[in-house]
């Protein structure tokens, strides 16, 4: 009993002393982060602001976060070293041609460094450097939030001076560098700055700042408003210099509750000792970003600030930066005007590839073909390589290449054959912008414009399996700049209606005991052609027969296939059709004195269902169009009791029109699916689900048989 | 001038460099491509393990894998137009071969510091190593083209003289400490080589060099390849080609170990002066069962063999986190920490048991049960426990008479006991010593006593492991929502025994980070060791006590919010409802955890759901999705499903039992009832449903039991009307008509 006492009275000793011994400490180090203790000094992290963390915590469910205040302040700067015309030709020739990968990776051996440049290509200094001064300040209002500072960097623009507090104590976080280099893009000078940082007790404030410089200010011409997380207050402070020219345009701004002033202040740093405009956006209660599955893209719905830099005036000169597409269309040409274009290496093997076709479609569409089926899409992002075209002699030998390679590559292998081909530059439908207002996000992919019989048919090599005329969704009904040496021409990509995807199926069914049997024939043409036979092209060629069964059948234990034959379906110039037999069980239920017949299987846009709260509109990714006709044919003895009532929803967006006739001892049943545009708009989408329970109401509904 | 002359014959060299003899000729040799429908074909392929002496008796080993792809297909272009380099190789090479014969070197690398015996790959690699692997892109890729691949390492038989442990208790937080390890032997190859690829294969070959006292034991199965053996020099190489080999292919519930084209190989050291240091082995491929008996003895008695034991617990100094103890005083300090849980000898096994199963440390040695065997049957020992030590096969290890090598044997006690005997091994994490496992059910034990040598082994029956042991029960009771069109409210209650217990307990710990979530890290009654120091200090101040005790309750609620979230996502995998809300989730208050093996595991949820009625335009009709009640069923393509390969193989027999009463809407009768009433029994299982109308509810209930471990191949097609018809019942709807 004793010696239990003293084995005690020991043990609490021990621990006092390990206690007095051991750091200051206000969590059980179990729980301890990197965060908080790899700072050089101790931090408080004590329940400060618990009770209105759990507030904010209640009021914003879904956030872990909340942005106090968030200041950014933009200033810019005068290249003075700038040289419109001089610029560009000593970078010329310092780069006379673009480098290929195995180049790349030499110099990068062979420079035995420990960390890698961020890229060989750099991009010229534009002429305006644009520095952001970026101050966050944000509480936790969750426990174990753990969410590391990211910071995004590449070799036009530079973060510097990261500074955080955690509580009020400065701490020195630990920083990770990386690169998305072999994942989205094969290669991109891409990086983030990450901080790992984990927060177990609501209520922490943090306050981090950090300046971001851009060497060209035409790269960094969008600021978005909203932050990822909800924020009470943000301030965008814009340096408005007499030397610059630039109209800022509000996009997205419907429902922002925001000022807007013009203050004199002196600049926080630099040489400059007079006072300078600015213009001050003040916002509050802003929300964060919202992540929508199948939106159109973060330019049509994030509010943002997009800045139309128009022209810089210093000592006299005048420089243009994006005031029109004259200036685009330049830059566009400045930066590709280094390549040598040497078609010698594939000159001859042209001409071999189309030397038995006949006329200008076939030997055109043959070049595009070859494109498609033998030039793999590998992106760059790296410096200048993101903006200039691979040599097209390189793409040809590496069989890979980026959007760019490959519109160089088919309009240099069509100029070897004797055609006008042209580089072109577009925005895909991913990108809200105009040649309204030029600036660099406008254009994000570049294709071949090749002309026939006088007019122009463009060619997108990344679009496997796409036919000649057919143009994909994502650059349909697009202007597009289309080179023509020192001038250019701004075209617009051809755009169809809905009928041009039309994915048809005409089907004759009968019933033989509770059984359904039916023979289909379906078509696809258009978009709905693309998505088939490119998903079949790219199956291993022995799986393909199980994943075409798997198809039809959808995957449905009811469901047999048999007797498929179809029209070649590698054939990217016709409309495949597919013909096959399916018997289906459970479509027929027996009631007391009749049958229950269901002839709806695909039940296309049923269960369609979204979030109430979503804002964004919705990317079909294409127009749908579904045209199916099926035929059932009854037996002699039976009786039509109940046929269900016809569905007929028309407005400018979409058309459900679905109706089932009797027509001697037959039932005729035509579904007419089509979306007139390739997205639904946020206001629209309520009605939309409303409209699809309708449709799921109808292929609920049978058929009663007596 | 002279030195360009020099620079091809300097580039062949370099080119060369790095082949060996065989490497040579192989590769030079003509393949037989007769694979026509395919899209990748592997023309050759070679693996080459090379051992030489290294130390006093130890082996250096150089692997070197060479493989060549035919790319007949654009999917083949595509799946092949970037590659993974991983960075912790000795020699990485990769060509392209065009059909024209010109090679295109695309890389090479091969690291001069490369250490002899092999790289010591960082302990606690971070993700972002990870991502430093680089994409190479294969240039030039044409349909037709070889992709000749190549990589090479090494490593040695030699015993490191140290173990590295990572610590993370708070004070030693990630760091790595080394630790003297006394325990290991050396040891050499065993491999069940698995001939079948994901790509058909024209020609393969194994090819094992090694000094005379090596000897290669081997046997086959489903196949006719056979190692042959050269001697030359004090050196013997064995050599097994493979021909025209057809792509694996994947088939549900087969083990393609008994199927399937498989070469068992091993090597063993026959020079007595080095076999005290390689004491796992058997001397020839013919196995007997004394053979398998002397061994588990020999460990037993070894007194070099676990003479010490790593251990965190009581004999820890205030500046460590650890020690190494004698496995006495390990035992000691261990029964320091029984509770009144552990009330008899058999749960203080029980907790050993389940300590030993997640010692990572103990699992990482190259033999670790039979380390696990000793431990317990020496902790036996001291708690008076009789016992017998046990060397089992999984059911899908073959028989006795395949084996070649110890490491197929998985060892254990068997305990002989009243009320139900017990067969424990390291089978599972989760598992414990009560527990029987279904890939054991019927097998042959061999049972032996470890210390007296004179009583002869014997060979008993694992016991079966029946359907009922491996219950799973889903009650549901479900109630039209108040002032809410067509949606339901279900009150769920599950409850799991056996294999369905042990599933949901892995499906659990998948889902949460393990050092951040403290109750499932209790689930398997184990204490949180690295914590231990923490606890001590916190327990000791008031303050920093009250504070833990904060912590944990926000803890709590965030599991507690993170597990609503991840039960959200079961609810929709099991049900195909298009909106699911969890309104309550009991597991925490309501549920049994499965380290009580006396209870099952079960737990409570209930939800509010949509999409169970639907409309019809029909007058007076509505459609109740009544199969869907008994959640998702198995699903099998049926495309050429009559073309079976295997036999039927199932681990672990099964019964489930879905009870539904679901509301029916007032004054609705139900038109196809009897479509819910199904008896189905073959071979294979049972599926039962009854489906009634009591009281304005359906009561709808389904049995469904997997009976048969084992179906030859040609009984295929009674399983699959087994499971297809579940998957029918599943997809069915019932029609309700107003009155």
């Amino acid at each position: 009993m004793k010696s239990t006492h003293m084995k005690n009275i020991f043990y609490f000793l021990l621990l006092f002393l390990i206690a007095c011994s051991s750091p200051r400490i206000h969590i059980p180090s179990a729980y301890e982060t990197k965060a908080v203790f790899q700072g050089e000094e101790e931090i408080n992290v004590g329940p400060n602001n618990i009770s209105e963390a759990g507030d904010l915590a209640e009021e914003f469910p879904n956030e872990s976060i909340i942005n106090d205040r968030i200041k950014v302040t933009v200033d810019f700067t005068f290249n003075d070293k700038y040289d419109s015309s001089l610029y560009y030709k000593q970078y010329i020739s310092q780069n006379k041609k673009a480098d290929s990968l195995a180049k790349i990776e030499k110099a990068k051996k062979s420079s035995n460094k420990n960390k890698p440049e961020l890229t060989e290509h750099p991009i010229p200094d534009g002429q305006i450097f644009m520095t952001s001064t970026y101050e966050y300040e944000y509480k936790t209002i969750k426990d174990f939030v753990d969410e590391p500072i990211v910071l995004h960097y590449n070799s036009m623009v530079s973060v510097n001076k990261f500074y955080v507090k955690i509580d009020n104590n400065s701490a020195n976080l630990k920083k990770r560098d990386e690169s998305n280099d072999g994942y989205m893009y094969f290669k991109t000078d891409s990086r983030y700055k990450i901080f790992d940082l984990n927060l177990p007790v609501r209520g922490t404030e943090v306050s981090y700042e950090y300046i971001e410089e851009c060497r060209d200010a035409k790269f960094n011409s969008v600021i978005y408003v909203p932050d990822e997380h909800f924020t009470q207050k943000k301030i965008i402070k814009i340096a408005l210099h007499d030397y610059m020219k630039f109209d800022i345009i509000e996009k997205n701004f419907n429902g922002l509750i925001f000022t807007k002033d013009t203050v004199l202040e002196y600049p926080k740093s630099g040489a400059n000792k007079e006072k300078i405009k600015y213009l001050v956006y003040t916002f509050k209660r802003l929300k964060g970003f919202e992540n929508y599955e199948s939106d159109r893209g973060p330019s049509y719905s994030y509010p943002m600030l997009y800045f139309h830099f128009k022209s810089a005036s210093k000592n006299g000169r005048t420089h243009q930066i994006l005031n029109n597409t004259d200036d685009l269309y330049r830059w566009y040409r400045l930066v590709s005007s280094n390549l040598t274009n040497d078609t010698s290496v594939f000159a001859q093997f042209t001409k071999a590839l189309v030397k038995d076709k006949k006329t200008d479609e076939e030997k055109i569409k043959t070049v595009f073909y070859w494109i498609q089926d033998n030039i793999r899409y590998i992106a760059f992002e790296d410096g200048i390589a993101g903006f200039r075209p691979d040599e097209c002699a390189d793409v040809f030998r590496k069989r890979y290449g980026d959007c760019k390679g490959m519109a160089n590559l088919s309009k240099n292998m069509l100029k070897v054959l004797g055609f006008d081909a042209r580089m072109v530059w577009i925005g895909t439908k991913h990108q809200n912008f105009s040649y309204d207002v030029p600036g660099m996000p406008v254009d994000n992919h570049a294709i071949c414009a090749v002309k026939l019989n006088g007019k122009f048919v463009f060619l997108d090599g990344t679009e496997n399996y796409v036919a000649m005329y057919d143009y994909a969704n994502r650059i349909q009904g697009r202007k597009c700049i289309v080179e023509n040496g020192e001038n250019y021409s701004i075209e617009t990509i051809p755009e169809w209606s809905y009928e041009h995807n039309e994915e048809s199926s005409n089907e004759s069914i009968s019933i033989q005991d509770l059984t359904i049997k039916d023979h289909v024939k379906k078509t696809f043409k258009g978009e709905s052609k693309l998505d088939f036979i490119r998903g079949y092209n790219y199956l291993r060629t022995e799986n393909k027969n199980e994943v075409l069964y798997n198809y039809l059948k959808d995957d449905n234990i009811n469901f047999k296939v048999s007797n498929i034959s179809s029209t070649d379906l590698s054939n990217r110039d016709l409309n495949p059709e597919i013909s096959y037999d399916l018997i289906i069980q459970d479509q027929i239920i027996k009631g007391k004195d009749r049958l229950y017949v269901n002839i709806e299987w695909d039940r296309e846009f049923d269960g369609f269902w979204f979030d109430s709260s979503r804002t964004a509109d919705y990317d079909l990714g294409h127009k749908n169009y579904v045209n199916r006709v099926a035929i059932l044919t009854l037996g002699k003895d039976q009786k039509v009791i109940f046929i269900p009532a016809a569905v007929n929803i028309d407005n400018e967006f979409y058309s459900f029109k679905l109706e089932m006739t009797q027509v001697g001892n037959t039932i005729v049943y035509k579904k007419i699916l089509y979306n007139k545009k390739d997205y639904l708009p946020s206001n629209m989408l309520s009605k939309f689900v409303e409209d699809c329970k309708k449709l799921s109401s109808f292929y609920n509904s049978y058929i009663e048989i007596q | 001038m002279k030195k360009l002359f020099l620079f091809p014959i300097l580039l062949t060299c370099v080119l060369a460099w790095g082949q060996s003899a065989f490497e040579k000729t192989y590769f030079n040799l003509a393949y037989n491509d007769t694979f026509k429908n395919e899209s990748v074909v592997i023309a050759r392929m070679m693996d080459e393990s090379t051992y030489t002496n290294f130390g006093i008796d130890d082996y250096k080993v150089q692997v070197v894998f060479r493989a060549q792809y035919i790319l007949k297909d654009i999917s083949a272009i595509s799946n092949f137009s970037t590659l993974l380099k991983n960075n912790d190789l000795k020699r990485y090479e990769l060509k392209q071969i065009k059909p024209s014969g010109k090679i295109n070197v695309i890389y090479e690398y091969f690291d001069k510091n490369y250490p002899d015996d092999g790289y010591d790959k960082p302990e606690n690699q971070t993700e972002e190593t990870e991502k430093k692997k680089e994409e190479i892109p294969l240039e030039g890729l044409e349909i037709g083209d070889i992709i000749d691949y190549k990589y090479e390492y090494t490593f040695t038989t030699k015993s490191k003289d140290f173990r590295k442990i990572t610590i993370n208790n708070g004070k030693y937080d990630n760091s790595v400490i080394e630790v003297a390890n006394s325990n290991r032997y050396k040891y050499l190859l065993f491999k069940n080589k698995f001939i079948e690829e994901s790509y058909p294969i024209a020609n393969s070959v194994t090819l094992i060099n090694v000094p005379n006292e090596l000897k290669l034991l081997q046997k086959s199965f489903n196949c006719n390849y056979k190692f042959t053996e050269k001697s030359s020099g004090g050196k013997t190489t064995y050599e097994c080609n493979y021909n025209l080999v057809k792509t694996f292919k994947s088939e549900d519930f087969s083990y393609y170990y008994l199927h399937h084209p498989v070469v068992k190989y091993a090597l063993i050291q026959t020079d007595n002066s080095k076999k005290t240091n390689f004491p796992y082995q058997f001397e020839q491929a013919n196995v007997t069962q004394d053979d398998i008996v002397n061994l588990g003895r020999k460990f037993y008695l070894d007194k070099n063999y676990l003479s010490k034991f790593l251990y965190y617990l009581n004999t820890q100094k205030s500046s460590e986190a650890y020690t190494e103890v004698s496995l006495n005083k390990f035992f000691t300090a261990f029964t320091k920490t029984f509770t009144k849980k552990d009330k008899d000898k058999y749960s203080q096994l029980n907790k050993l048991h389940e300590y030993l199963v997640n010692e990572d440390e103990l699992n990482q040695m190259p033999y670790g049960d039979m380390a696990y065997t000793v431990i317990l049957a020496k902790f036996c020992d001291k708690l008076g426990i009789k016992y017998k030590m046990m060397a089992s096969l999984n059911r899908y290890d073959g028989n006795w008479a395949d084996i070649i090598s110890p490491y197929e044997i998985t060892w254990g006690l068997y305990i002989p006991k009243k009320d139900k005997d017990l067969y424990i091994n390291a089978y599972g994490k989760e598992s414990n010593i009560y527990q029987r496992f279904g890939s054991y059910s019927g097998t042959d034990l061999i049972i032996f006593d470890a210390k007296a040598t004179a009583i002869p082994a014997e060979k008993i029956k694992y016991p079966p492991v029946d359907a009922s042991e491996n219950l799973y029960i889903q009650n549901s009771e479900i109630t039209i929502s108040e002032d809410k069109t067509f949606e339901y409210t279900f009150v769920n209650t599950y409850s799991m025994k056996g294999a369905q217990k042990e599933a949901i307990s892995d499906y659990i710990k998948n889902q949460f980070d393990y050092e951040r979530l403290r109750t499932p890290y209790t689930f398997f009654g184990l204490v949180n060791y690295n914590d231990l120091y923490n606890f001590k200090e916190f327990s000791s101040n008031e303050e920093w006590y009250e504070e833990a005790t904060r912590i944990d309750s926000s803890y709590r609620m965030y599991f507690k919010d993170y597990y609503k979230d991840r039960m959200l996502t079961f609810l929709y995998s099991e049900y195909q409802f298009s909106k699911i809300n969890i309104d309550s989730m009991r597991i925490f208050e309501e549920g049994t955890y499965p380290d009580d093996e006396s209870k099952d595991y079960g737990f409570k949820v209930v939800f509010n759901a949509k999409g169970i009625l639907d409309y019809a335009s029909n007058e007076g009709i509505l459609i109740l999705n009544l199969g869907n009640l008994m959640t998702e069923q198995y699903q099998l393509s049926d495309y050429k499903l009559e073309e079976r390969i295997a036999d039927v193989q199932i681990s672990n027999l099964k019964e489930i039992h879905w009870n539904n009463s679901i509301e029916i809407p007032a004054g609705y009768e139900c038109i196809n009832l009897n479509d819910f009433n199904v008896n189905f029994e073959n071979a294979a299982g049972l599926f039962k449903t009854t489906a009634t109308v009591e009281n304005g509810r359906i009561i709808f209930k389904i049995e469904k039991t997997y009976k048969a471990h084992y179906l030859p191949k040609e009984s295929w097609m009674e399983m699959v009307n087994f499971l297809h018809i579940a998957e029918r019942v599943y997809m069915k709807k019932l029609i309700l008509k107003k009155l």
